[in-house]
């Protein structure tokens, strides 16, 4: 490379030091941070109810879901509840997050992940029977990820953990 | 010490250093990065493992999962580079600013779509109004914004500097995109790479995933390296030193058109694939034998399945990692993986009369059933990743050819 490059002067910063206009600077960067920062705590706070994406059978025990209106309603499908007419895509199957249970009914194709023990998210409205009857359900996933033979081998373990 | 350390960094900055050391480096991270990405999808598309749960969709994990780390960490770089711009004004660190804004977004797109692809035939839909998605969504917005503010203004000066700002406020988004999947009920689910604790991956899922992000960051660097130097190239034409590197470039065309053949050649594998396997119901290609076995599809309408072909004492069966149906017709049956179409009956026996073979390298490029998805998923990333080579590259050219047009330099 030529022989000056590097040594011009122009445009080098002459190190990181901090002088008195450029600490101004940094002080005011610092207090816009803190006010957005602020700013969008109480933002959050206040829509954390709408931002929470679907609601526990135990709220809805609790009767904190919106009446006559559809929401989404969140659980882990309880093994041995999923019973299906033959002849039609129609399926009933209860979601439990531990303390409640809430019955569901569905007519459709079920996402590929949807099983007994899954985590699943479905939307439509309480009827007056106390049935959730769905239009859409989703499957939610875990974050592990593996092949099927280690699974297989997890799966006592697993059933120790479920236990607890 | 310190002093001496600070001084040689920021000599490092200074314009014409940085113009040589950043076209060097930018090469090496360039082809380092492409090899490690390639070395990391074919690891991860033909060897690593099916998974227990997603079958073969969860591939898309080794390009969703680096965009969306480019998507955060380059926000991050980019918000250093902001603070630097905003206190020391320093020409570079705005050139830098401005230059990672559209690189950063490319990765935010990419995250967003190959998430998309992902959470159709895992959990049923392509978007959802969750606290992840959305506050993704936000981030990619922002990226817009910053392109745009800085586009805004007369002066690139201050159009840089009012990006910064922008690009500094919009930190406040990154921990909450972190944190959107703890904070709040979602569904996505919670993050698999843990800094602190081992990783919930299995490790010949993990090692192509890290070869992946390896490479996506050295691409990123590579990139980011060269659109900022072509910036301040443009920025600093009239001085002396920015003509020496113009006519050190003098940029050739042959690797931007090997660029160019690469993004024909992904375009026109993805079209050839779609047109071999057009998609179903759905998207998906078939349905898994699983799904048969649960009474998981239309008992009224003709079903497509997928799976390996075994032939038991009961007879023929169709089967996969996760389940098996039994298979009936008056077809020849061949012990080679199928595609066949029929009807479920009650007792989930499979009548068909139509078959289609496949090959082994024909059943893979299926990714049991999710070829659609993986395949899209994996061309757009190329697709995107080369375009941002690409048009770097002519971005550099198109500086240095205006430099070297100009009739006055000031020394």
């Amino acid at each position: 490379m030529p022989a000056h490059i590097g040594t011009e002067n122009g445009d080098i910063m002459k190190g990181f030091t901090l002088n008195r206009v450029r600490k101004r600077r940094l002080i005011m960067l610092l207090i816009i941070i803190g006010f957005v920062a602020i700013a969008a705590a109480f933002t959050l706070t206040a829509l954390n109810q709408n931002v929470m994406y679907y609601r526990s059978p135990a709220q809805v025990a609790a009767g904190d879901y919106p009446k006559n209106a559809v929401f989404r309603l969140g659980g882990l499908v309880v093994p041995g509840s999923v019973q299906r007419q033959s002849g039609s895509l129609a399926v009933e199957f209860e979601v439990t997050d531990g303390a409640s249970n809430v019955t569901i009914r569905y007519t459709g194709i079920l996402p590929d992940l949807f099983r007994e023990g899954q985590g699943i998210i479905t939307h439509g409205r309480l009827a007056s029977d106390g049935i959730f009857v769905a239009n859409e359900v989703l499957a939610k996933h875990d974050e592990n990820y593996m092949p099927p033979e280690v699974k297989d081998s997890l799966k006592g373990v697993l059933a120790y953990h479920k236990d607890q | 010490m310190m002093n001496r350390l600070l001084d040689w960094f920021s000599q490092l900055l200074s314009g014409p250093r940085f113009s040589h050391f950043s076209g060097r480096l930018a090469r090496w991270l360039l082809a380092l990065g492409g090899l490690a990405l390639v070395f990391g999808t074919v690891w991860g598309l033909v060897y690593a493992p099916v998974d227990y749960q997603q079958g073969d969709s969860y591939r898309i994990i080794f390009i969703h999962v680096p965009s969306a780390f480019i998507a955060m960490s380059g926000y991050s770089f980019m918000a250093v580079a902001a603070v630097i711009a905003l206190i020391w004004r320093t020409k570079l660190a705005e050139a830098i600013v401005t230059a990672t804004a559209p690189v950063g977004a490319v990765f935010a797109f990419l995250a967003l779509v190959t998430g998309s692809l992902w959470g159709k035939p895992m959990w049923g839909a392509y978007w959802a109004w969750d606290a992840r998605l959305t506050s993704v969504l936000i981030l990619f917005f922002i990226y817009l914004g910053i392109m745009a503010l800085n586009s805004a203004y007369d002066d690139a000066r201050k159009g840089a500097r009012a990006a910064a700002l922008l690009v500094v406020v919009g930190v406040v988004n990154l921990p909450i995109i972190h944190y959107s999947v703890e904070w709040w009920n979602s569904l996505h689910q919670g993050s698999t790479l843990k800094l602190t604790q081992s990783s919930s991956i299995a490790p010949e899922m993990l090692h192509p995933l890290l070869l992946t992000l390896l490479g996506t960051n050295l691409l990123f660097f590579a990139v980011v390296l060269l659109r900022s130097r072509a910036r301040f190239l443009e920025r600093e034409r009239r001085k002396q030193w920015a003509a020496e590197i113009a006519v050190v470039l003098r940029p050739k065309g042959a690797f931007t058109a090997l660029v160019s053949v690469a993004m024909g050649v992904f375009a026109l594998a993805w079209i050839a694939f779609v047109a071999a396997f057009p998609p179903g119901t759905a998207q998906m290609l078939y349905r898994q034998p699983l799904q048969v076995q649960n009474g998981n599809v239309d008992p009224q309408a003709s079903v497509t399945v997928g799976g390996r072909m075994t032939k038991t004492e009961q007879g023929w069966q169709i089967h996969d990692e996760y389940g098996q149906v039994a298979v009936n017709g008056s077809i020849k049956w061949r012990p080679t993986p199928a595609i066949l179409r029929g009807h479920v009956d009650a007792s989930g026996t499979l009548h068909t009369d139509r078959a289609r073979w496949l090959s082994k390298w024909g059943w893979w490029v299926t990714m049991g059933g999710y070829g659609f998805f993986v395949w899209t998923a994996y061309a757009l990333f190329a697709l995107f990743a080369l375009a941002l080579v690409r048009y770097t590259l002519i971005y550099e050219r198109s500086v240095c050819r205006r430099i070297l047009a100009q009739k006055t330099v000031t020394s």
